[in-house]
């Protein structure tokens, strides 16, 4: 029970409170309510078909399915966790336990504040210097001399491709994965550092003990790096080519849920059930991005058990 | 020459700064082999650092300086890679500080995996069991071996980081406060653990303490240290008994 002086001051914040949770379930509601149409029309094929059919002359010729999107959201996040989750684990391996003092803080925190840059500058960046050089100096070549390999097998036209994208979400979530394992990092308690070395672990067996000791971190951290890979949606619209388009292909063109939305929203109220299409598929988006950040959560909670600060 | 005099331990000359501040003062000693060496203090006075000097854990501190010279069984730890020194030697915490994320087997397992010192599991499982039984835990965890250490007590814990150093088969063992954070009957269990090793191993123990008691109860030399600096050093007996320092009487008496 809160005692009586406290008791107005504490029902002063219950609005504030509340009118989080009231948004996110409002926002759950919308989201649910606006898709119903299009569910109800196209079932499970509107995940497991590749089609984008609109037509202004009426519901019965539209035909939509978001395989293609959905696979797109997959790949590119899949890409840039796969490339993110090394590199922020050995920066933040180097910064904490190579690098002096002073460095350390002072590349720590642009890293940090590379984390809240606008995302439509990493697009820029992205379409004007990244792509051209990914095209002239990795694309080409690979194609040109391992087209056998599915993966390498397409021409890359414009460059613009699934691997564009996920490799500028890379570079977009490395500052946020590096962010959540640094903190893991730090909050390991020395004595388990001194001990590692007492047994006479050189820096890589030391590197494998600390990396098993942050393991539900870095777990969280790739999961939270995929939410936010998945939800990334001008800088992909950027430079992913925008095409509907399933191709084990890492250098042709896709589409990814988000940017679908970006694209195309504006002109979606022409087309019957389009709009609702858009967000059944931002519900998918909605869906996975809980479960991941849902793992997450749990995953951090249990590093703070186990060295509790 | 004196490396051929069959000492375990000898520090000469050592002085260590941490950020400026002189911590250890020109401390020199030296230890012979299968013998208890209790360095003895109060707390702040500089005995956790000697110990991290002495397997170079000191390195792990930004902005530390050491001078002097340390052989550990002939060794000079600070010519050598600290990785290869360390693998000398043996070290219990203060804080029982077994790795949460490894089952008990593993925390004893993983120095000799680290250090290559078993050729298959069965000679793991062997050494395993011999560092436990050592470390007079053997009993308690049989039957539990693949369980996270967090269920065991602290004393427990305490002594299962003594088997975890003991697998190394460590030619030093290093023992920071030990018993410090530990109940009264593990205490007493990891001192007769301690009493034992001597009398079965090629082993030197280094402790540090704070309480007189224990460094009398156990030891054969003590030295005592103050302010960084080394007071006094020698046979436990006579320090127990002779203390010719004023500040060593003091400190027995447990009035510094």
């Amino acid at each position: 029970m809160i005692p009586k002086v406290d008791r107005s001051f504490f029902l002063s914040l219950l609005p504030f409170a509340a009118i989080i949770f009231a948004l996110f379930a409002l926002l759950a509601y919308v989201l649910a309510y606006e898709s119903r149409p299009a569910i109800e029309r196209f079932g499970l094929s509107l995940l497991t078909e590749n089609v984008w059919k609109p037509s202004e002359r009426g519901v019965e010729f539209v035909k939509y399915g978001l395989l293609a999107p959905l696979y797109g959201t997959l790949v590119t996040s899949l890409i840039a966790a796969a490339i993110a989750l090394p590199l922020s684990v050995a920066t933040v391996f180097f910064m904490e336990e190579m690098a002096p003092y002073r460095i350390r803080e002072f590349f720590s925190s642009v890293i940090d504040l590379m984390a809240g840059l606008p995302t439509i500058i990493y697009g820029l960046w992205g379409l004007e210097v990244m792509i051209p050089l990914l095209r002239r100096w990795v694309m080409s070549p690979l194609h040109e001399h391992l087209d056998f390999i599915p993966l390498f097998a397409c021409d890359p036209l414009s460059g613009a491709s699934f691997l564009a994208a996920g490799l500028l979400l890379a570079v977009m979530i490395i500052p946020f994965m590096h962010g959540v394992i640094k903190e893991a990092y730090r909050q390991v308690p020395r004595t388990y550092k001194e001990a590692a070395l007492s047994l006479g672990a050189t820096r890589y067996e030391y590197f494998r003990i600390m990396v098993s000791l942050i393991r539900p971190a870095i777990i969280a951290a790739v999961l939270l790096g995929l939410g936010r890979a998945a939800s990334e949606t001008v800088a992909v619209a950027l430079v992913v080519g925008n095409a509907f388009n399933i191709s084990p292909c890492l250098f042709a063109p896709g589409y990814t849920i988000s940017s679908l939305i970006a694209n195309q929203f504006t002109e979606a109220s022409f087309f019957p059930l389009m709009e609702n299409v858009m967000f059944a598929g931002s519900l998918v988006l909605l869906a996975l991005g809980m479960l991941f950040s849902g793992i997450g959560v749990v995953m951090m909670r249990r590093v703070r058990e186990l060295y509790g600060r | 020459m004196i490396e051929e005099k069959g000492y375990a331990l000898q520090i000469e000359g050592l002085n260590v700064w941490i950020r400026g501040k002189h911590i250890i003062k020109d401390v020199g000693l030296e230890v012979p082999k299968r013998r208890i060496l209790a360095v003895m203090g109060p707390s702040g006075s500089g005995k956790s650092t000697l110990l991290r000097a002495i397997n170079r854990l000191i390195d792990l501190i930004p902005e530390s300086k050491v001078e002097g010279r340390i052989l550990v069984y002939g060794t000079d730890v600070y010519s050598e890679d600290p990785y290869r020194v360390r693998r000398l030697m043996g070290m219990v915490f203060q804080t029982p500080n077994p790795f949460p994320n490894m089952s008990i087997y593993e925390n004893v397992a993983i120095g000799p995996k680290l250090n290559r010192l078993v050729k298959n599991r069965d000679e793991l499982n062997e050494l395993v069991r011999w560092a436990l039984e050592k470390a007079m835990l053997w009993d308690e965890v049989k039957d539990r071996l693949d369980d996270l250490p967090h269920r065991l007590s602290g004393g427990q814990q305490q002594r299962l980081c003594l088997a975890r150093a003991l697998a190394l088969k460590p030619k030093l063992l290093l023992l920071d406060e030990p018993t410090g954070n530990v109940d009264p009957v593990n205490a007493v269990k990891i001192e007769e653990a301690l009493r034992s090793l001597l009398r079965d191993l090629e082993i030197t123990i280094v402790l540090v303490t704070h309480t007189p008691h224990q460094a009398v109860r156990i030891s054969d030399y003590i030295a005592f240290i103050y302010m960084g600096e080394l007071v006094e050093y020698g046979l436990t007996d006579t320090i127990a008994l002779n203390p010719r320092h004023e500040l060593t009487v003091k400190f027995l008496r447990g009035e510094v």
